[in-house]
């Protein structure tokens, strides 16, 4: 693991998934929503920068460069990544490459380009979520209304939320199964069928803060200066919303479970 | 899954659902759950915090003689069904699987008090797996809790497992405890036992998921805000972007709007 955390500086890398968009409040934003619990925890400030572009694609190969926003993520990680010298690292970058059916062997030589040079140059630890499930038909995925960004299936999806999946584990960076997350559940989805909505964005933030919190024990600083500063212990926490019968019967048996105390 | 939105939670299990070590009120994994239902889903939820620290699961249990009494299967009536609950959250085999139950009648208890409140109440019963401890020190040394320590790593996975295939016969919830934690140390406390105010977030949040994504209705005030607010692409997101990324937005923005214009 490259980094441990505590993180000071957030670089957030992608599409219009990355950008936040389709959450109606603010702080419900994945991106957001990441940051707030890393400041909750570690001991360190965070500072993020958003540089999600929505309508991107990663890179001038990409089917639907022409109609995408530019420049692709290729054409601008050094700029919107590398130059702001971060530590942390997301790029949730597939939904328009995927969705404009660019071959997956492309897709992935690309990102791995992009990691790489990402971590050779920043040193930061580098988070990689995969692809969440959508709907096709409908909303921006209605080929009649997008048929550049139409050009996909299900099947490709889930192809390309494994690979992202491999070539994490490669780089030895962190993987999030997205479609794992969210169990195929319609109701994540903002009504165009495609970007997250509050709910689904909510659960990708705390998705994405799972997988870091469990593999970088610098998150857990906080937790560990405050446990030794205060003795936190069974003796002093639990029991928000219990009764007075359940304290009386956790008094009654408190006795045989203060031995490590007593030495 | 037709349940929910959900306005009476009952926490039920031992020193884990108490919200033990947790040294914020606000990070015990009970909390997080009922704090981020409230937030989603339309209606008021009230919690009923019935987890019983150093409790088990039944009187067969090899700890029950030094357990906090009534076991789980004496007191499940009281303290759940009689409080008619819609979302039942069970945390309970810690303290069965450290004292050295055997697998097969810790199941039938645990399958006895889940069909019993759902017949009885009509509630969502959520399971939460057994996660991972460190074996050996506090709470887990053999030398200062003998009858604590008759477990391994491999029967807390089996533990783990064994819940998550009750949670599936019984149209009940599971959440993966050892999945969500990845065995970081780290996110316990001190006493190698309870979860540290990180895991415990760590694990409200992965409770929440499991619920969510099986439960439309959380979804209830997400969709209205969408409706009356009309929040799509060209009101939302950006948040800590700059003034480069949002022009490069602009100039492809006419391209995107198709399905908003209709």
């Amino acid at each position: 693991m490259p980094n441990r955390g505590p993180f000071r500086r957030l670089v957030i890398l992608g599409d219009s998934n990355s950008y936040g968009m389709c959450a109606h409040e603010a702080r419900n934003e994945w991106n957001q929503v990441l940051a707030n619990w890393l400041r909750h925890f570690q001991d360190e400030p965070l500072q993020i920068f958003n540089r999600g572009l929505p309508a991107e694609v990663i890179s001038p190969r990409c089917p639907g460069y022409a109609d995408s926003a530019k420049p692709s993520l290729l054409e601008r990680y050094q700029r919107h990544c590398i130059d702001l010298n971060p530590d942390l690292v997301v790029i949730a970058q597939s939904l328009n490459d995927m969705r404009a059916g660019m071959p997956l062997q492309d897709y992935l030589a690309d990102l791995e380009t992009i990691a790489r040079d990402i971590q050779a140059q920043t040193g930061a630890l580098i988070v990689l979520p995969g692809m969440y499930h959508q709907i096709h038909g409908r909303g921006v995925n209605d080929p009649n209304l997008y048929p550049t960004w139409a050009k996909w299936n299900d099947l490709e999806s889930a192809a390309y939320n494994h690979a992202i999946g491999l070539l994490a584990a490669k780089l030895g960076a962190l993987y999030v199964d997205a479609r794992a997350v969210f169990n195929g559940a319609d109701w994540v989805l903002h009504s165009d069928c495609c970007h997250l909505n509050d709910l689904g964005q909510v659960l990708m933030g705390n998705a994405i803060f799972q997988v870091i919190a469990n593999h970088c024990a610098g998150v857990a600083d906080k937790t560990m200066r405050v446990m030794d500063e205060e003795d936190v212990s069974i003796l002093n926490t639990g029991g928000t919303d219990t009764d007075e019968e359940i304290r009386e019967l956790w008094n009654a048996a408190l006795e045989r479970f203060t031995i490590e105390f007593d030495d | 899954m037709e349940h929910g939105p959900f306005r009476k939670l009952v926490v039920l299990g031992d020193s884990i659902a108490y919200g033990m070590c947790a040294a914020e009120p606000e990070n015990e994994w009970n909390q997080v759950v009922a704090d981020l239902l409230r937030k989603f889903q339309d209606e008021p939820l009230e919690v009923f915090n019935r987890g019983l620290p150093a409790g088990v699961i039944s009187p067969r249990c090899p700890g029950y003689g030094e357990s906090a009494k009534p076991s789980l299967l004496e007191r499940y009536q009281q303290h759940c069904i009689d409080l008619a609950p819609d979302l039942v959250i069970i945390a309970e085999g810690l303290n069965d699987m450290r004292s050295g139950m055997p697998l097969q009648e810790y199941v039938e208890d645990l399958e006895t008090i889940v069909s019993d409140i759902q017949a009885g109440t009509g509630a969502l019963v959520v399971l939460l797996g057994a996660y991972h401890q460190t074996y050996g020190v506090g709470a887990n040394d053999p030398e200062v809790y003998p009858t604590w320590t008759r477990w391994s790593y491999d029967i807390s996975k089996a533990y783990n497992l064994a819940i998550k295939l009750v949670a599936e016969k019984h149209g009940a919830i599971f959440a993966d405890a050892q999945q969500i934690m990845g065995g970081a140390d780290w996110l316990l406390h001190i006493d190698a036992a309870h979860l540290n105010d990180l895991g415990h977030v760590l694990i409200g949040q992965g409770i929440f998921q499991a619920i969510a994504t099986r439960c439309e209705s959380v979804a209830d005030k997400t969709f209205r805000v969408i409706d009356e607010k009309d929040v799509s692409i060209l009101n939302t997101g950006g948040t800590d972007t700059d003034d480069d990324i949002q022009q490069l937005w602009a100039a492809a923005l006419s391209r995107f709007t198709d399905h908003i214009d209709e």
